[in-house]
């Protein structure tokens, strides 16, 4: 057996890991026998939650140290080394931070987050592959991997912020807070759905090329209700019985792949409204409710504190890794230490307005509920610097597509 | 500089920049351009000389209105520089209007504090019927924990860590001069780039950094199997006039530094160039071989002996490219794809016979050459990929890595380390101690009350909750 698979199979282990942490934290959630935070807390799950993380994070370590050794570089180069990359950082962060605060159910909205991370990670091609000439260099295993760690501590700020609006927000009332904690709760499940498709299809090897041999060839590995624009409708497949494309891509839409964009939007809405619907006719009251009450008694103060504490973390490692060590690379490989590449542009968008969120935190007054909506939309702003950009936007690195 | 009552313009513009409103728009709005200046790639970083052509004919309507707004430009656009002027304006002027008056208070601060002021500390301790050993006593403790004592008649003042307390200006600092140094290009001569591409064992001056570059060589290598480049790489030398000065075997990611002038193995040009050939003549009669001669594409000889035969080159297109409009033409002067027009001259021949060789169009000469009495072909070949140099100076970037540096020191005095001031006051025969720190509350009482305890003091709580506010930076 190489290293490879050795390494292959701890990535499983800790998909596995993560899997039963999220399942005892849930389940910590639901029992919700959780009291005050100033009292011992009855329910175990929290715990067995926790230490079960712990071993899928030291699987993870140990998958990726086997796999840097097969390798001889840091798994960091494509999308797959990448986001499972993240989604260990966000694990590691937790598991960090929770060990000083010890907030019993902040895992409860971290460990989601890790694990559908890590799933998405393998929806991207798993094989390894040689570095090309502009990522041979050490600074590939130093920028990325810090990078990696900031974009998981903030993770943590964002997973303290909701908690503090979940905590401190009238769930049920009409007011804005609550709809937006909704649109949150929404926007996870449309996160979840975008990943069970995507690793579904992937999962069963699917793909139908639209224009087969023709120079407007374009490979879908989701079945395309969007077809390029153009396509006599139904004309490229059918799926489940039904002939597709239902409709085409709008010819103002001229990027590249944009057919194949918006047909993963489409699918993705469509998952999520159809899992949201399926939930909320089952629990017949708002996901934000339910989530609510995992937070039950908890201090606000000190979520609100942690939410900042872990931007005081992040945001000087995130200046480190993902600003001033990609200058100095960029400057080494492109001899230019900043070229405004999509990557570095959203990099320094991000670092603005973590920026922008200390200013208005430390001298504007803005605790509480405004600072942790901004740490909650600051998570957004990561998922699209990591995933987004290398998707819709692709620059100089849009190596690490492949 | 908050004066009540009217202000001149000069205040009026010098208060509109300390704003902490101001700054964060300026940031909000910075971000936001840098946003949009993403959407679709920059005029320097598209593969088509001609933007007006290309945003259209790529993006649509929506690519030409976002290139005919200035968009496909920002980071350039005058506006843009003016946004980042802005803000680095900001950052000065912020910082002496919140620094310096911090500053001065901290310098002027008085060691004998009013009783009543300590006594309403977040942490405070007394004790009745002290003396002024015991004060004493307090000033050796403190000393030993490398605060900084200040005393006077009865009054005590112990500080560490106050510089910490400018963290937030060591940062505006360090981004004020990485913005100096990004700007320190308009310097005359600070800033040159260039892309210089060479062929093997060609050389081209670049007068605006004084020298020469040779190619001696390029390889390029790909994975085994694969079309994934494994490295390309250039032996490249230095010249100043005549004189070697340097060489360097240069890869991706490790330039040569020649007087603060760096030349990168940036790219190579994909498409392989001919150097030479072993060309063979074959007579289609017979089928045999007539001879063979050697080709050098970039200086073909006029006339080639092969056998009994006479080869003489009529015309030489070096990047041949057929058309209908313009027939058959060269592209450029690079031997991309040579096209060899020969007249034959020699025994068997009435006239002379003329004929094309196109080693890299072989379907174009068979349709040309049915009637050809001879068969040219590339026996053995020599080519070559050009290599893509940059030749980049920058004299700012020291500059921008030492604002770096110091917009990291910033950041972690102002996250990780605590100002902490100790006052004490002996007053009829009472001797009351306070504290105040700016962050870290929960170590500070803990280090409180060591502090304390060999008075025979404490242990203290501390006044109101833990998180009451996190980590506010009052100023005095």
């Amino acid at each position: 057996m190489d290293l490879l698979t050795v390494s292959s199979y701890l990535y499983g282990a800790a998909f596995v890991g993560y899997l039963i942490a999220t399942i005892f934290y849930v389940a910590a959630g639901v029992s919700g026998k959780l009291k005050k935070d100033t009292e011992p807390s009855v329910s175990r799950w929290p715990k067995w939650g926790y230490w079960t993380l712990v071993i899928g994070v030291i699987a993870q370590g140990l998958a990726i140290t086997t796999r840097a050794i097969h390798g001889k570089y840091i798994p960091v180069s494509n999308m797959f080394e990448y986001m499972s990359f993240w989604a260990f950082a966000i694990m590691l962060a937790f598991v960090i931070i929770n060990a000083f605060y010890k907030i019993p159910m902040l895992g409860a909205f971290v460990a989601p987050v890790g694990l559908l991370v890590l799933a998405y990670a393998s929806v991207f091609p798993r094989e390894h592959k040689p570095l090309i000439p502009a990522l041979q260099s050490y600074w590939l295993n130093i920028h990325v991997t810090t990078a990696a760690l900031a974009e998981g501590v903030l993770v943590i700020s964002f997973a303290a912020g909701l908690m503090y609006l979940l905590r401190t927000t009238d769930v049920m009332s009409r007011s804005r807070s609550a709809k937006g904690l909704e649109f949150t709760m929404f926007l996870f499940i449309a996160l979840l759905a975008y990943t069970a498709l995507a690793s579904a299809f992937a999962g069963a090897g699917y793909s139908v090329i639209a224009h087969e041999g023709t120079i407007a060839a374009m490979e879908y590995k989701l079945p395309p209700i969007v077809g390029p624009t153009g396509t006599e409708l139904g004309s490229i497949t059918s799926f489940a019985g039904v002939p597709l494309p239902l409709f085409n891509t709008p010819e103002w839409m001229r990027a590249n792949d944009a057919p194949k964009q918006l047909n993963t939007i489409v699918w993705t809405l469509l998952g999520a409204l159809a899992l949201y619907g399926l939930l909320r006719l089952l629990l017949r009251k708002p996901l934000a409710y339910f989530t609510a009450r995992w937070v039950r008694g908890m201090n606000p103060d000190t979520l609100d504190e942690l939410s900042y504490r872990a931007v005081a973390i992040g945001m000087p490692l995130f200046t480190l890794g993902a600003l001033i060590f990609a200058m100095i690379w960029a400057q080494e490989a492109w001899g230019s230490y900043w070229s405004w590449d999509p990557k570095e542009t959203w990099a320094l968008i991000t670092w603005l307005y973590y920026a922008a969120y200390l200013h208005l935190r430390l001298r504007h007054g803005w605790e509480g509920k405004k600072s942790a909506w901004l740490a909650v939309a600051g998570f957004v702003l990561v998922m699209f610097l990591l995933v987004g950009v290398n998707l819709i936007i692709s620059g100089m690195h849009s190596y690490a597509n492949s | 500089m908050n004066k009540k009552g009217k202000r001149n313009l000069f205040e009026w513009i010098w208060d509109w920049f300390a704003s902490v409103k101001v700054g964060v728009s300026l940031i909000v709005i910075i971000a936001i351009a840098a946003a949009i200046g993403s959407i679709y790639p920059q005029v320097n970083a598209i593969p088509h000389p001609n933007p007006d052509f290309y945003y259209k004919d790529k993006y649509g309507n929506l690519g030409a209105l976002y290139h005919k707004l200035g968009f496909s430009e920002m980071y350039i656009s005058w506006w843009f520089l003016v946004l980042v002027l802005l803000l680095g304006i900001s950052l000065v002027i912020v910082s002496i209007d919140r620094g310096v008056p911090l500053y001065k208070s901290l310098k002027n601060q008085p060691v004998a504090r009013k009783v009543i002021g300590i006594r309403s500390d977040r942490l405070y301790a007394h004790k009745s019927e002290a003396q002024t050993s015991e004060l004493d006593q307090l000033g050796t403790i403190l000393q030993k924990r490398r605060y900084k004592i200040r005393r006077e008649d009865g009054a005590l003042l112990a500080e560490k860590g106050r510089f910490p307390r400018f963290g937030a200006y060591v940062i505006h600092l360090g981004l004020i001069i990485v913005i100096l140094g990004v700007f320190a290009r308009l310097v005359p001569g600070w800033y040159y780039d260039s892309m210089v591409w060479l062929k093997e064992d060609e050389s081209k001056t670049i007068p605006e950094v004084g020298f020469t570059v040779k190619n001696a060589g390029f390889t390029l290598e790909y994975y085994e199997n694969t079309d994934r480049v494994k490295k390309f790489e250039t032996d490249v030398q230095v010249f100043e006039g005549d004189k070697q000065t340097a060489q360097k075997h240069l890869i991706v990611n490790d330039p040569l530094d020649y007087n603060n002038t760096l030349i990168f193995q940036n790219s190579f040009d994909p498409q392989p160039m001919y150097k030479s050939g072993k060309a063979v003549m074959i007579d289609k009669k017979t089928q045999s071989e007539v001879g063979t001669f050697e080709i050098d594409f970039n200086n073909p000889e006029e006339t080639y002996a092969v056998g009994p035969y006479t080869l003489k080159l009529d015309n030489y297109f070096p990047d041949l490219k057929v058309d209908a409009e313009q027939g058959i033409y060269t592209n450029s002067r690079d031997a991309y794809n040579p096209g060899l027009l020969f007249s034959i001259t020699g025994p068997g021949l009435e006239q002379a016979s003329q004929q094309w060789m196109m080693p890299g169009a072989p379907f174009v000469e068979e349709m040309l050459g049915k009637e050809y009495p001879f068969t040219l072909r590339l026996k053995e070949l020599e080519a070559f990929n050009m290599t893509g140099l940059l030749v980049h100076r920058d004299l700012g970037i020291p500059i921008v890595y030492t604002g770096c540096a110091v917009t990291m020191w910033g950041f972690v005095l102002v996250f990780y380390f605590q100002h902490r001031r100790i006052w004490a006051r002996l007053e009829d025969g009472e001797l009351h101690i306070g504290a105040n720190t700016n962050k870290n509350w929960l170590g500070f009482v803990k280090e409180f009350n060591k502090v304390i305890e060999p008075l025979g003091l404490g242990p203290v709580e501390l006044k109101g909750k833990l998180l009451k506010k996190s980590e506010p930076q009052p100023t005095e």
